[in-house]
Parts: C-alpha cells; sequence; structure tokens
C-alpha cells in the first residue's frame, strides 16, 4: 500500500518535472504568460481600489482583507494548475479517447492523468499570490500559513473541478458545465464573504464549495483557529476522495471513442 | 493456461440520434433520443501463449471495442474475459503489468521528450530499478537501430521512428502478451518490415503472444499462423492461416501472353476476366477444372508467357467481408 | 453575400445543436451576476442611495447591459478559431478560396454571437426585473435607439478581438493579449461606470473602444438622451471605420509574411 503511493508519488513527480521542462523550452512565451498573469490578476486592485474611494470600509473588512481572499484564491488557483491540469483537459481525453493511454499502465489513472499536463500562466496566479500577501498583509508567519493553505485550497478547487468534469463521462459536452461552476467556483473565492447573503453563503459552503478553499483559509490567517483547520483538513480529505469515486464509477461508462477531431 | 479466454463477450454502446435539419436540432435538446447499438455480440475465443494471432474485420466491425475490453479500457455490457487468468475489469493493475499495448492511432509518448526519456519514463511507470531499464533501452537501441534518433524530441522524429519508439515503450516491461491495434498504419515499406521481423522475433525469442489487428494484409500474411474475422461485432471466421489459403486458395488466376490473338469460349470452372489484344487472364475453380484444362484450352503452341497465381490474400479477405454481410 | 449568409446559416444550425450546452452557460452567466449584485447591495445597503449619481437600479442594469455585450460576445471564432487557424498555418490555403477570410470569420462570428447574444439578452433582462425591478424612464424610443447600438458594440467587440489575433502571425500566442484586453473592458467598462474613476482615467476610457462597446450602451438605456445617441454612434462608427482598416491592413502584412517565409 504504502510502496503504491510512493510509485503514485513519484511517477506525478517525474510529470511535472517534464512538464516543467516543456513549458520552460519556449522561455519568451512562458515568461510571456506568467507576466501578463500578472498584470492580469492586478487588475483588480483597481476594483477594489474605486470601490475604496467611495467607501472607507467594506463592512469590516479593509484593502488589505479584501487583498486576502485574491491572495488565497489566486494562489490556489495557481497551483492547481500547476501540478494537476490535466483534470481541466479530462473531458477532452475522454470525449476524443486519449483517456486509452492512462488506462493501460499500473499507476492510478486520475492521478496519473492529473499530472499530465501544466498551464505555465498558472505560474503567474502563483506569484501573484506571494506578491499579494507581501504587498498587503506581510509577515513570516502569514507567509508560511499561506504557503500551507493554498494547498489545501488547490486540492478542494481541482477535486471540485474533477468532479464535474467526470459528468463527461455520462453526459457528451458536460464540460460547459464544469466550466461554468469552475468559473464560479473561483468568483466565490474571489470575494470577500461578507458581501453574501446566507442562501448564497450556504452554496459556497455546499454545493460550490469556494467558502473552503478561500474564505476559512483567509480567517485562519487573519485569526488562527485550530477547530476551523480541523474542519479545512476534514473537507479536502473528503472532497478528493469524493473526486475519485466519481471518476472511477465514469471509467464504467467509458466508450473510449476514436473521434477524429472534428470541426469545433 | 490459456493466455486469452474471452466468452460470451458482448458491448453495448448508447448512441444519441438527431434527426436533420434546425428542427431536428430542436428536437434533440428536449427529447433526446438514443439508439442502442451492439458493437460487439456475444463473441468467444482463445488464444494459446506464444501465439500470433489476427484480429481483423472491416471499419466498424467491433475489432478496437474487443481490444479494449481485452486490455481493461472498456467494461464489457456482457460475458467474460481472463488474460493470463487475469480478469481485466477487476484487476487492471495487476494486468497492466503483463500486457502491452500499442494502438497505432493514438499515441502514448510524451512528444517534447526524447525517445529515450521516454523508455526512462514508461519504466519508472512498471517500477522497473533503473540499471535494467538501461539495460533494456540498450537492447532495444541496437535490435532497432536507435542510435540516431534516441535523443532526439520526438515531435521531430518521422511516423515510422515514432511508431517504433511507441512499441519499444510498450514493451519496456517485457509483457507477456503484446496488443497492437493497427502498428503499421501510414508507414513505409521498409519500416513495415522492420516492425514485422522484429515482432516475429519477440515471439520467438521471448514467447510474447501477440494479439494484431489491422487493414495491412501484409502484416497478417506475413505474422499470423492464425486469424479471427469479425464482421458487425460477430466471428465470422476462427481458422488457422492455412485454412484459410487452403480453403479459398480453390481458385487460381492465368495470365498468359499469346503470338496470335485466339477466341475463348468460357467453360463452366473457367472464367474470362480479361482478353485484351494478346493478353488472357482467367480465373480457374479448381473444384471443376484442373490447371491443365485451362493451358489445353489456350492452346500450348501459342503460348509467349504464362503465370499462374493465388488469388491475394486480399480478395479472400474482402470476399469474406462481404459474405458476411447481412 | 449569398455565400456569406450560408455560412451564417451553417453556423446558426450549428450553435443551436449545441444550445443545451448553452443552458449551462447561463447558469455561469446567473451566478456571476449574482455575485456582483451581491456586491453592490452590500455597497448600498448602509443607507446610501447614490453613488457617484447611479441609483442601485441603474447600477445593477448598467452591469446587466455590459454583461451581456462581453458574454454574448465571448464566441471563439474571432479569438480562437482565428489564432489556430493562423498557427496551423491552414490560413495559407485560405487565401485561396473563394471568399475572403476576414469577411467569412466576421460573419461566423456574427452569427455565432446573434443566438447567444439574444438568449443572454433574455435572461439578462429576466435576472435585471428579478434584482433591480423595471428600469427607470425606459421607453419604446430608447428600445430602438438600443438596437443599432448594441449591434455595433457586438461588431466592435468582434473586431478588436479579430485584430487581437491577428498578431498571431508574429507573436507565439495572441491569447494573453485578448485577456488582458477583455481585462480592460471589464474593470474600465463592465464594472464600473466612467464616473466612478478620477476625472483623467475617465477621460481615457471615453477615448477608447471601451466606451462603444460598454459604457455607451449601457448608458444609453439606462438614461437615454438624443445627445447621448449621437455621442455613441459617432465614436462607434469611427471605431469601426479605424478597426477595420487595422484589421486588412494587418491581414495584407501577415499573408505577405506568411508568402515570405513560405508558410
Amino acid at each position: 500500500m504504502l510502496t503504491e503511493v510512493k510509485n503514485n508519488l513519484r511517477i506525478m513527480f517525474i510529470s511535472i518535472k517534464y512538464n516543467l521542462m516543456k513549458a520552460m523550452e519556449n522561455n519568451v512565451a512562458f515568461l510571456t504568460s506568467v507576466i501578463m498573469m500578472i498584470f492580469n490578476n492586478a487588475s483588480f486592485i483597481i476594483q477594489w481600489l474605486t470601490i475604496f474611494a467611495f467607501k472607507e470600509t467594506v463592512g469590516t473588512y479593509s484593502l488589505n482583507d479584501v487583498m486576502l481572499f485574491w491572495a488565497i484564491s489566486s494562489g490556489g488557483f495557481g497551483l492547481a494548475h500547476i501540478l494537476f491540469n490535466g483534470i481541466i483537459k479530462m473531458p477532452e481525453y475522454i470525449e476524443t479517447g486519449k483517456l486509452d493511454a492512462y488506462l493501460t499502465v499500473p499507476k492510478n489513472p486520475l492521478c496519473y492523468l492529473a499530472t499530465s499536463s501544466l498551464e505555465p500562466s498558472a505560474f503567474g496566479d502563483l506569484i501573484y499570490g506571494y506578491i499579494a500577501l507581501i504587498i498587503f498583509n506581510f509577515s513570516l508567519k502569514n507567509i508560511l500559513l499561506y504557503t500551507i493553505l493554498i494547498i489545501f485550497g488547490a486540492l478542494i478547487y481541482i477535486s471540485f473541478a474533477s468532479i464535474f468534469n467526470s459528468l463527461t463521462f455520462f453526459f457528451y459536452r458536460s464540460s460547459v458545465l464544469a466550466d461554468a461552476l469552475r468559473d464560479v467556483f473561483l468568483n466565490g473565492s474571489l470575494y470577500p464573504d461578507i458581501i453574501f447573503n446566507r442562501a448564497v453563503k450556504i452554496i459556497f459552503f455546499t454545493l460550490i464549495p469556494s467558502a473552503f478553499a478561500s474564505w476559512i483559509p483567509v480567517h485562519l490567517i487573519m485569526d488562527f483557529n485550530l477547530i476551523n483547520l480541523i474542519i479545512l483538513i476534514a473537507f479536502t480529505i473528503s472532497i478528493v476522495t469524493l473526486a475519485f469515486m466519481v471518476f472511477n464509477r465514469g471509467l464504467k461508462n467509458y466508450s473510449s471513442s476514436n473521434l477524429m477531431q472534428g470541426r469545433s | 493456461m490459456k493466455a486469452i479466454e474471452v466468452n460470451n463477450l458482448s458491448k453495448k454502446f448508447k448512441i444519441k440520434q438527431k434527426e436533420k435539419g434546425l428542427k431536428g436540432s430542436l428536437k434533440s435538446i428536449f427529447k433526446p433520443k438514443y439508439k442502442e447499438k451492439k458493437a460487439v455480440n456475444n463473441i468467444s475465443f482463445n488464444v494459446e501463449k506464444g501465439e500470433i494471432i489476427a484480429f481483423i474485420g472491416p471499419n466498424g466491425a467491433g475489432k478496437s471495442t474487443t481490444i479494449k475490453m481485452l486490455t481493461g479500457i472498456l467494461y464489457p455490457t456482457d460475458g467474460n474475459i481472463s488474460i493470463m487468468g487475469i480478469n481485466p475489469v477487476r484487476e487492471r493493475k495487476k494486468l497492466s503489468y503483463k500486457i502491452g499495448t500499442v494502438f497505432g492511432q493514438k499515441e502514448q509518448l510524451w512528444i517534447h521528450l526524447t525517445p529515450y526519456d521516454n523508455f526512462k519514463f514508461f519504466g519508472a511507470i512498471y517500477d522497473i530499478p533503473e540499471s535494467i531499464i538501461e539495460k533494456r533501452i540498450n537492447e532495444y537501441k541496437s535490435i532497432f537501430e536507435l542510435d540516431e534518433f534516441i535523443n532526439t524530441p520526438v515531435r521531430s522524429l518521422s511516423l515510422g521512428q515514432r511508431m517504433i519508439c511507441e512499441i519499444v515503450a510498450s514493451l519496456i516491461h517485457e509483457p507477456e502478451i503484446l496488443f497492437l491495434d493497427e502498428p503499421t498504419i501510414g508507414l513505409d515499406p521498409v519500416v513495415k518490415e522492420k516492425i514485422r521481423v522484429f515482432i516475429k522475433r519477440l515471439n520467438k525469442e521471448k514467447k510474447t503472444t501477440i494479439f494484431l489487428t489491422s487493414h495491412d494484409v501484409g502484416d497478417i500474411e506475413k505474422l499470423c499462423k492464425r486469424v479471427i474475422i469479425v464482421n458487425d461485432g460477430h466471428i465470422v471466421l476462427d481458422d488457422s492461416m492455412e485454412n484459410l489459403k487452403y480453403h479459398y486458395l480453390n481458385k487460381k488466376i492465368v495470365e498468359a501472353k499469346m503470338n496470335t490473338k485466339i477466341n475463348l469460349d468460357e467453360e463452366d470452372g473457367i472464367t474470362i476476366l480479361k482478353d485484351k489484344d494478346y493478353n488472357l487472364k482467367l480465373e480457374v475453380d479448381l473444384t471443376k477444372k484442373s490447371i491443365s484444362d485451362a493451358i489445353k484450352l489456350l492452346d500450348p503452341n501459342k503460348i509467349i508467357d504464362i503465370n499462374i497465381s493465388n488469388t491475394p490474400l486480399e480478395t479472400i479477405i474482402s470476399s469474406i467481408y462481404q459474405g458476411s454481410k447481412k | 453575400m449569398k455565400k456569406y449568409f450560408h455560412v451564417m446559416k451553417t453556423t446558426f444550425n450549428d450553435s443551436l445543436q449545441y444550445a443545451s450546452s448553452l443552458i449551462f452557460r447561463f447558469i455561469g452567466f446567473s451566478i456571476t451576476i449574482s455575485i456582483l449584485v451581491s456586491l453592490w447591495s452590500f455597497l448600498y445597503k448602509d443607507g446610501t442611495s447614490i453613488i457617484n449619481g447611479y441609483t442601485f437600479n441603474q447600477m445593477i442594469w448598467y452591469l446587466l447591459l455590459t454583461e451581456i455585450i462581453t458574454f454574448g460576445s465571448g464566441s471563439k471564432v474571432a479569438t480562437d478559431e482565428v489564432r489556430d487557424c493562423i498557427k496551423s498555418g491552414n490560413i495559407a490555403y485560405q487565401v485561396n478560396k473563394p471568399y475572403h477570410y476576414i469577411i467569412y470569420i466576421i460573419f461566423k462570428y456574427l452569427a455565432d454571437t446573434f443566438i447567444r447574444f439574444s438568449m443572454f439578452l433574455v435572461i439578462a433582462t429576466i435576472l435585471g426585473f428579478i434584482f433591480a425591478g423595471p428600469i427607470e424612464n425606459f421607453n419604446i424610443i430608447t428600445l430602438l435607439s438600443a438596437i443599432p447600438v448594441y449591434a455595433f458594440a457586438v461588431l466592435i467587440t468582434g473586431l478588436v478581438k479579430i485584430l487581437i489575433s491577428l498578431s498571431s502571425f508574429w507573436v507565439e500566442d495572441s491569447k494573453p493579449f485578448q485577456m488582458v484586453y477583455n481585462k480592460f473592458v471589464l474593470i474600465f467598462g463592465v464594472f464600473f461606470p466612467l464616473e466612478m474613476f478620477p476625472k483623467i482615467v475617465g477621460k481615457i476610457v471615453r477615448f477608447s473602444p471601451i466606451y462603444g462597446v460598454s459604457y455607451g450602451p449601457a448608458k444609453l438605456v439606462i438614461n437615454f438622451s438624443f445627445n447621448i445617441l449621437k455621442e455613441i454612434l459617432i465614436s462607434q462608427i469611427l471605431t469601426i471605420i479605424i478597426v477595420l482598416t487595422l484589421i486588412f491592413f494587418i491581414y495584407g502584412r501577415g499573408v505577405k509574411k506568411l508568402n515570405v517565409n513560405g508558410g
């Protein structure tokens, strides 16, 4: 069991290394997309500066607090797309039959698939996360805590993506739903919890669990609390497990088409 | 123990139906209609260890679906499969150490890496110790003359070189059965031959069982001792290559060049395929007439050149395809 | 001209076939809108009735009326398709087709966008009534004058995206540039009317394409006047002429470069 986990992790590690080599092969393109992404994220500071120009505080939050939501989300999101971007491509793999290659090897197909791709611009997100943290909420303790918390964020986000992408096994083209929901997930985590009414909050704690990927980690940095950390860990384990379960169930429905890429 | 045992295997797919035009599009959104298609319909066969078997059939016959069920990619709707005693559905991981797969139309390699890095990667996938991987890579390097491109990224390789690398990658864990789905598709004759020679050698030296699908008659003729032909999800023929040829080769083609024009009348058992200027082409049904009958008919004194040949395997196979169509 | 309409019809059919996938996009759209509505509700909650000249009702409608254009013209024809066509070198084969590639793409984009846009319009209207009630002072003249303004807005959005995609002749990937443009529109057009910004920023926005594709059309609907209509139409038509000229110029240069390099 333990060697198996170790062997799986080893393959994931090698895959990520190879992906990195590929991304950096063309370093001009790589740097361009990373820097563009940093600017892209930074542009949202303007959104909040504009709001804080006519409001002194948003609820109890200052600009620094709001930016913490940005830092956590951007970091977790970036990490997820660096390590597990294959999950995002899963619908394509399923629809075109590319998944075959992941099923004939003695490694966990979901793990192997997850690390089969890397989105270079995600480094921009990750770097921006640290930049935002350092500018608006710098302390050594924060940086350390942040580094741990975005790992949970990344796992929750990618598990959520995986669950909905696995629906492609059952419904053709359902990846559109998954894309839309991922967008909502991200939006939910980027905005401070305080602006949402109760009903919306419930959605973000259940169906679209942005709260666990962003709100809870943000509050852990603002004001550390062991119980919340335990809740976060428990939730992460549950959603990761669920992602594996849904994928494995979906495999039974896999039809491995020889679909030629037609007009899209 | 048998290498492959298949009993009453079936696979059904649901296919979404769409009516023509705009109206059909609208309809399919609200009331999607599905049609059930039996891609594989109750087939059974066995493969002995060490056999090279051709599994062939026209497009859409159910070949790929079958091979994918055998390799654990697809779940069967019905029936049993046992590969070296392993059930592919329940023990996919265990199975993967025993089998190698090459799908001609689906690449498994990382295209930005060199073949060498790819082989090392696949070695790691199968948990093979470094030193053994190196040894095997060296072995394949000399067999396939990989030297000139083993350090070139896969995406810069030719199609043939890529296919060779795909095969090597799938053999890095020395599987007991190798599944090859269209391994020579789109390759030039030299590479095809190289691959065929290697497969033969692999079978001979390592006793690897080979399960091959191909549209290339050359692959089948040169490699396989046994053929299974599927059509419409059914097995229509499961026989040795020799029997296939014996049963279907009771027709000979006689081509002759004459020095004067002669007038021929068709007889029962001899069909005139071509009669142009001084060139004649006859088909002789050996169950009714002998070759000497045909030569006599031509008048041996007037023959400048003569060529007697078998019906090409390709023609035989396509006539079986046609004959099995409902 | 007929062939271009045929292109439109075929694309029309295609997108209908996947209308079911559009339904999922609506869910995404609705939730994105609700999040921003949550934000504004929260900002107006403490008794503020007007922020920089906008009532809550106007602010929500402003948001919806600008988001319709963003979401409605999110067709991949003007972005990914053009980029991929250039990157794959297929554009070389388009040159000797019996139509002009650029015109083909514009029509395809318009067809793809037409359905999307209409559907988002319906959804946005419903959402507007739910979140903010009817638009204050809305009448038939507003409606009629909004039609050409919105048509132009959609066209400009597509044209700018095509223009950015054409950069693929020279740069590795045009996607980051698309993203930056989208962000500019989002921050300086969709999120806030230009009155919210410092004066100098507002001025810059007024003379950029953002004015014609977000602020202008939305402002016209929530606060109609003939003066604004005139101003917007002039801005939009000028933008169309300038961007179209640039597109044809750059396309010509790109194709020439392709010929020199042999594809």
